[in-house]
Order: structure tokens, then sequence, then C-alpha cells
């Protein structure tokens, strides 16, 4: 009884450890622009979408292109293997998931945060 | 005011109800009748709270900063009953309501098991917490308590409106059943507690069963609908994407499948005394941690559900909620740990509980590997570890060795017995499954399943799938109502298989087509068509359903992608959802990427200076040379003449020219005054004036080109979507039907072997032991009596 639970304790320790090491080997941390440049691992790094400059999408090679400022204020381009993700210009935050390259973000997956889906700010109050 | 004084008495009828349910669990009779009390008020307010909501929602009063947040004079009943539950507070409301009602049920029930009083102080206490957040979250908020600035008394004359993303008939279905299943989840967590505090440690399993079976069912398939919206008309091309919010439903559910199977075990041999009391606290705690993962904000930045976080109030008392819960369980195991009953019983590992038991461990794993995932982000920095995420794939390659495993285990335990099993029979039993399994395993190799690990999953599917069917049909002629387990396990064959087949094995492409364009996809010609406006009653939006033929020798089909634009987001861009065409074997998904509209000859934008050729015909040029402020001559009405000096140049052509366009301040629209120019060909118009507010020299001018005497060319779009097969997903969305139907079946079958049990009790008190020879008929009753 006692020897059969330690077996089975054993394993289950073990198939945690793996997946904890595996976890810990696959996982994508968060950095800034200029900490992703450097090591040019994979990351996510969170920021604001710049609206003025250029924000396009080219159908053609499925490309969308935008440009973004992370947390510390650093700019960079960011190109999105992708569509323009649905209620990006909602979006008061962006997250991207990628590598950087020369010159700029290629990123693989992009997730908006989109407050105004769900708080309201004063200044709405107003608008009939 | 109404709604908070009703709310404050929720809570308070809550908390009475909870402290009379605890003095008559010790002093009984007269306390007991003061609880019961106590608890109809608490529904009869709970019911009036979310009924004054709902009709204040009805009735568009934005003086409530909660429904001014979500709903709008445009929506249609059906969805606006929805925006009761559309944000944070009334999603507690709801979560309350559904406790509240359940609970209501539950009373009675417990009553005849006596187990009330325990059991209704537990689950009170639940309701405790939930109705103070509302006194907190409250929906009832008027617009100047949340904005400090808003005079007293402002009524906004329209609602912010619905994200219409969520403006369909799953809003109203999908949330509500994963809230019932949440609720559901509350009652065998109060057994475990009553049971502790009852010192009775074993009957409450049977008790709690067929309200554990309703919730695991009701769950389960609340959140596979929710998969079913994401893939039907929120475009997300699967069904689950292993994001934070639908692993955060998942995780209470697999705790509860693997209780299910425990309690299993007990009922039978007696034993897993402690590790059912455990797994039912273990499902309620995820339950909490799951509502604390979505609505606490901690998540942010992972999750494509966007949540933003509820201010640190809820945050702390949610944390807090989950504390108390813990603290609570861990107190109640350790001041019973002593004298839980430690059944001195092996399992023989080939014993029908050993292979349950194994089977549930296995569930718990994968539950473990979730919850590990999704809490990664969380786990990292406690330990003073840099934030990072778990790539999604992961789960997969954790999870799909551990699906093998399930499906082997249901299948295979049906065929032991309690106890031990002659395994020469089992051998001889499962042959048949056995060779059918490989047959078709051999089968998928030639359909294209490739991997070696995808092809032991389908003969693991089959084998589960062959086993079960035969019991179904064994015993469905016989005793309906044991077919249940039997009917959830195929579902989860169903299930698992058509994941791996519609997910690994999809085939998928971009394609981009103009208006009357085809392109190839697999076998399939695929035509852009035309689109038509949809929905025109609506002014907040508009919606175009676009026609996409799909041929295939004779066969023909029409794929429906829907584009459109909303007030919502100012009509910024363009919302999409998926056209799906459903054969019997695989879906064709048409999932929309990007919408342009172009020009053939594209009118220019020229800066003071800019030259530019002439599209229709470029071997001219245009430049802008300069604009000409409109005199006094140039007003009548709200029409303003606005003019720009151009000149156009070819070989041996050169010609300056004043153009115009008429500003129509009223509309805001601009109408240009065409020219044409003898020896050419073409007519020009300026068409908009963009104008630089900040520096008036660098505005901008757009000219437009047409034939000489001609139309103006009408624009024509390109229309970018992937398009994708997935083979057999329609096997899932049917297995889900089955692993919910199956659950059903059982609580039914539990419900009416619990009243067998109560009847039999007071008939007659013989204490005989009855063995049946056909262990998959043996009726519940003799397990009970086994036990006592």
């Amino acid at each position: 009884m006692n020897k059969r639970y330690l077996i089975g304790g054993i394993i289950i320790l073990l198939f945690v450890a793996i997946a904890i090491y595996s976890f810990n080997d696959k996982k994508v941390g968060y950095a800034d622009i200029a900490t992703a440049a450097t090591t040019g691992e994979m990351v996510q790094v969170s920021g604001v979408w710049l609206k003025d400059l250029q924000t396009e999408y080219f159908s053609e090679r499925n490309e969308f292109i935008f440009h973004l400022k992370d947390d510390n204020g650093a700019e960079t381009k960011v190109v999105f293997e992708g569509a323009k993700p649905n209620n990006f210009e909602l979006a008061d935050k962006v997250v991207i998931k990628g590598v950087y390259e020369e010159g700029y973000f290629k990123a693989t997956q992009i997730l908006t945060k989109c407050p105004s889906k769900y708080e309201g700010k004063e200044e709405d109050l107003y608008k009939s | 005011m109404t709604g908070k004084i009703l709310v404050y008495i929720t809570l308070l009828s809550s908390i009475s109800s909870v402290i009379f349910y605890i003095i008559a669990a010790n002093k009984g009779g007269m306390f007991t009748k003061i609880a019961r009390l106590s608890y109809y008020a608490l529904t009869t307010s709970i019911v009036m709270v979310s009924m004054y909501l709902l009709s204040e929602i009805l009735s568009h009063n934005y003086q409530y900063t909660y429904i001014w947040e979500y709903s709008s004079n445009e929506l249609p009943n059906n969805l606006l009953t929805a925006t009761f539950y559309a944000g944070q507070q009334g999603s507690f409301l709801l979560w309350g309501l559904l406790l509240t009602l359940i609970g209501y049920f539950l009373m009675p029930y417990v009553q005849k098991h006596e187990y009330e009083n325990y059991v209704m102080a537990f689950y009170s206490l639940i309701l405790v917490f939930i109705t103070l957040i509302l006194t907190i979250k409250s929906p009832f908020e008027f617009i100047w308590e949340s904005f400090p600035n808003v005079p007293v008394g402002h009524t906004p004359e329209n609602g912010r409106g619905l994200n219409p993303v969520l403006q369909n008939y799953w809003i109203t279905i999908h949330p509500p059943i994963l809230f019932t299943g949440y609720s559901a989840m509350s009652v065998p967590f109060a057994f475990a507690m009553a049971a502790l505090a009852k010192r009775d440690y074993r009957n409450w399993i049977k008790v709690s069963l067929p309200w554990l079976l309703f919730g695991t069912g009701i769950l389960g398939f609340g959140i596979m609908l929710g998969g079913f919206w994401a893939y039907e008309t929120l475009g997300w091309g699967g069904f689950w994407a292993w994001d934070p919010v639908e692993n955060s439903s998942l995780i209470p559910w697999l705790i509860a499948v693997s209780l299910v199977h425990t309690m299993l075990v007990s009922k039978r041999t007696g034993g897993l005394i402690k590790t059912n009391i455990f797994l039912a606290i273990f499902a309620f705690i995820a339950v909490l941690y799951a509502s604390f993962l979505t609505r606490s904000g901690v998540l942010g930045d992972t999750s494509v559900h966007s949540f933003v976080s509820p201010g640190q109030t809820v945050y702390n008392l949610l944390l807090i909620m989950m504390i108390t819960f813990i603290l609570l369980s861990i107190v109640g195991v350790f001041y019973r740990i002593k004298e839980l009953p430690n059944p001195k019983s092996t399992f023989k590992l080939d014993s029908k509980e050993f292979g349950l038991s194994i089977g549930s461990v296995i569930v718990l794993l994968i539950a473990f590997i979730v919850i590990l995932g999704t809490s990664w982000p969380i786990i990292l920095p406690i330990f003073g570890l840099e934030k990072s995420v778990i790539e999604p794939q992961m789960y997969d390659q954790f999870n799909t060795p551990l699906a093998i495993i399930v499906m082997l285990l249901n299948s295979l335990t049906l065929y032991l017995t309690w106890k031990r099993t002659n395994t020469n029979h089992l051998l001889k039993k499962t042959f048949p499954a056995l060779v059918f399994a490989v047959i078709f395993a051999i089968g998928a190799s030639f359909l294209g399943i490739n991997k070696a690990q995808d092809l032991v999953l389908v003969f693991a599917g089959f084998f589960s799938l062959y086993i079960n069917f035969e019991f179904i049909f064994k015993t469905i002629f016989k005793n309906f109502s044991q077919v249940g387990s039997y009917v959830a396990h195929v579902g989860v064959a169903l299930l698992i298989m058509g994941a791996l087949f519609s997910g690994s094995y999809e085939v998928k492409e971009q394609i981009r087509l103009e208006k009357g364009e085809s392109a190839k996809f697999m076998d399939y010609t695929i035509t852009f068509e035309d689109k038509e406006q949809i929905e025109r009653q609506w002014k907040d939006r508009e919606k175009y359903k676009y026609n996409f033929k799909i041929t295939k020798g004779e066969e023909t089909h029409y794929v429906h992608p829907v584009v459109y634009w909303s007030d919502f987001n100012k009509r910024e861009s363009p919302f999409f959802e998926p056209g799906i065409h459903t054969f019997a074997t695989k879906d064709l998904y048409f999932s929309p990427y990007s919408i342009e509209t172009k020009y053939k000859n594209p009118p220019v934008i020229l800066s003071k200076n800019d030259k530019l050729p002439i599209t229709i015909d470029s071997a001219y040029k245009i430049q802008l040379l300069k604009f000409i402020m409109p005199g006094p001559e140039s007003f009548s009405g709200e029409q303003i003449k606005f003019g720009s000096l151009v000149r156009i140049s070819g070989e041996n052509f050169i010609k300056e020219d004043t153009l115009y366009t008429i500003i129509d301040q009223g509309s805001g629209y601009n109408f240009p005054i065409w020219k044409s120019y003898e020896g050419t060909e073409f007519d020009i118009g300026f068409m908009q004036l963009d104008v630089n507010k900040e520096d008036l020299g660098s505005s901008r001018a757009i000219y437009a080109f047409r034939k000489t005497g001609g139309e103006m060319e009408s624009p024509y779009e390109i229309f970018t979507l992937e398009a994708s097969s997935k083979p057999l997903i329609l096997i899932v969305w049917f297995g889900t039907v089955m692993i919910a139907l199956g659950f059903f079946i059982s609580m039914f079958k539990y419900i009416k072997s619990n009243k067998k049990i109560r009847l039999e009790e007071k008939t007659d008190g013989d204490e005989q032991i009855v063995f049946s020879n056909e262990n998959i008929n043996e009726t519940e009753t003799v397990s009970f009596r086994l036990n006592k």
C-alpha cells in the first residue's frame, strides 16, 4: 500500500518537474523594446499604438504594419504576419509577441486591450 | 435607491441565514425555521434586485452608470436582457441569483437527507461574499457617483451600447449556462464541509453526487457553448485557444470530472474518503480562482478577453473570498484529520476501483497542467522571477498523451470488476475492440494522419468508442439510466478526436479576391460574387453579407462572411464574422482578414507644388500650384465654392486652370465641378479639400479623373480572407452534447437510486448483502449496503 503510494507519488512529482522544466524552457518573457533588441529572443512587449504613424494592412503579403511605443517610451515599427485585429483602434493598450529583427519588431501575435469595452469615460456622457 | 436597499437586504439576509443555520446545527428546532426564513428573504430580495435591474435596463434608465455603460436605445429586447450581465457588476448579480435559486431547490433536498443546517450554512456563506461584492461593486451606482463632475440628476440620452462583437444570441445563452455550472459546483463543496462538521464522511457522497453530476454536465456544456460562439461568430478559427479565460473555466470542470469518479470508487469500496473531501473543496476553490483570474485583471495582458481591473476593493474582496474558503477548508480538514476514516483497503492493479482512481489522477494531471500554465504569469513574480507566459502549444504537447491514457482507461475499466478481475477474460473480451481500433488507426494513416502519437490517439479513441458503444447496447434496453457514463465516454472520445482532426489536420490558405474573381482552394473554386446590405433597420451600423460561391464539379455552395461598420468604434474599422459551410466530413471556414476599397484609376492627393501622373492617362501630369481663397462671391447659402490653381502638362500640352469644388457645410459633402480639356480624353474633378488646421499652407487637394463626359468609375473591393478546411469538426460539437447528456442521464440515475434507498430504509431494516452477477447492472443499493 505505502509502496504503491510512494511510486505513484514519485511518478506524479516527476511529471510535475518535467512540466515546470519545459514550461520554463518554452516561456515567453515580458520585455521592453531595448531588451528585445539586444537579446533577440521571443518576448512580449506591451505598449500603446502610435496613431499618427503608418498603420496599414498589406493584403498582398498579409502584413499589418504599425508603430508602438513601449511602457518606457521607446518606439518601434511592428510588422505582424496577419490582418489587423478586430477592435485594434479601440485598444488603449497593445501587447505584441514576437522577435525584434533588424529595425523592426516581427510580431506573431497581437493582443488588444479594450477597457473602453467595459468602462465608460466621463466625456462620453455628453455625447448624444 | 431601491436597488441599493434591496442589495443590502440580500446581504443582511444571507448573513442571517449563515448565523441561524450555524446556531440551528447545535440547537435545531426553531432556529432552523428562522434560518429558512432568512434564506427565503434572501431568495426574494435577490430575485427582486434582478427584476429591478432588468426593468431599469428595459426602460433605459441611463442614470445608472452600469446601464449607461452597456446598453443603448437601439438594442432589441433579447440583447437588452443580456446587458444585465455584460459587465462585472451584473455578472456578479447573475452568479448570486443563480446560486440563490439553486440553493432554493437544494434546501428541501438537504432537509430530506438530514443535512440542512450545515450544508445551507456553508452555502449561504458563499452568498454572503457575493452579495457583499454587490454592495461595493454595485450595478445601481448613479453616474454622478461614478463621475464627480457630473451634475446630480443628469440623464444621458443614450447608453454607450454593447460591443457589436457580443451582439448575437450567444450572449443570451452562454453566460447564464456557464454561471449555472459555476454555481452548482458550490453544492458538493457545501456538502464536503458539512460532512466534516457532521462527522459523516460517507453518506454525503451519494447525497451530493446528483448535484455534482448536474454541475459538471452543465458547466462542460456552458464552456463548449463559449467555444462554439468563438468559432461560429467571432471567427477565431477554432473553438479552443487555451486562452486564460477558457482555461480558468476548464479547471473546475476537470476537477469535478475527477471527483465524479472518485465518488464512485468511494460508494463501492468505502475508500478514498479524504480524496473526495479534498476534491469537492478543490473544485469549488477552482471556481473562485476562475472568477479571480477573469475579474481581478491579474491576467490583463495575457488574454484576448479583455477584462479591466475592477478596482482595488473588488480585487481584495475576491482574494479574501478565495483565501477565506481555502482557510476554512484547511481548518475543517485539520480538525477532523485524526478521525477521518483511513480505510485499509488496497486497490488491486486489476480492479475496477484502481482503474477509476488512476483515471481520476490522469484527469487531475490535465487540470494541473492547465492550472500551472494559466497561473504561470502570476506564479513567477511570487517567487521573484521575471513574468512570462506559456505558449499555447505546450498544453497540447502535455495533454495529448494524457488524453490517450484517459480514453484507454475509460473503456478498459468498464471490463474490470470490483476487487479483482479475471485477466484472461479481459483480453478475450476486449479483443474485438483492439482489432476494431487497429483497423481504424491503419485507415487513419492512409487518410493522412501521419504522426505516431496522433495514430495512437486515434487507436485509443476508437478503442474507447467500441467498448463504450458495446456497453451502451448491452444496457440501454435493460436499464436506460445506466448508460450515462458510457454516453459521456463516447462524447469524450469524439471530442478529443474531433479536436485532433480539425486542429492538427486543417488546411488553410490566405485568399485575396476582387469582386468577380475566382481562386482555387483545395479542390474548390471560390468566387467572390457580390454583397448585400443586411439589418438595414439599424442606423448605428452598416452591415454587409458577402456572397462567395464554392464550386467543385457539379456541386455549388454559398458561404456568407459578414463585414460591418459600427458606431461603437466610430466606424473606424470593420468588424468581421466568418462564413462557414458545413459538410458531413468537414467545415469550410472563411475568416475575413480585410476589405479594401480601390480604384482602377485612383484619385491623386497633392500638396502645394506636388506633381503626379494623371492615373487615367499617365502621359499627362497634374501639379497643384496654389489654393485660391474664396472671396465673398464664393458663398451661397451653406455652400462654398473653393478653388485651386493647377497645371496640367503632357507632350506638347500645357495648361493652367482653376478647378473648383463645392463644399456643402450642411451635409459636409464636397461636389467637384468637372472640367474637360481639348486634345485629351479625360475630365478632372477637384473632389475634396483635406484641410490641415494647424498649417493651412500644407493642406492637400484630392483630384479624381474620368473619361471625357463619362461617369466616374465606382470603387471596387478586394476581400482578403483565410480559407480553411476543418476535418470532422462536427464530431466536436456532437461529442460535447453527448458528454453533457451522459452527465444528465447519470444524474437521474442517482436521484432515482437515492430515492429507492430512502424508501427501502423506511420499509425494511434488513441489512442483507446482495451480489449481482452482472457487474455493470449491480444496483447502487448494493453498494450502499456494502458501505454500511
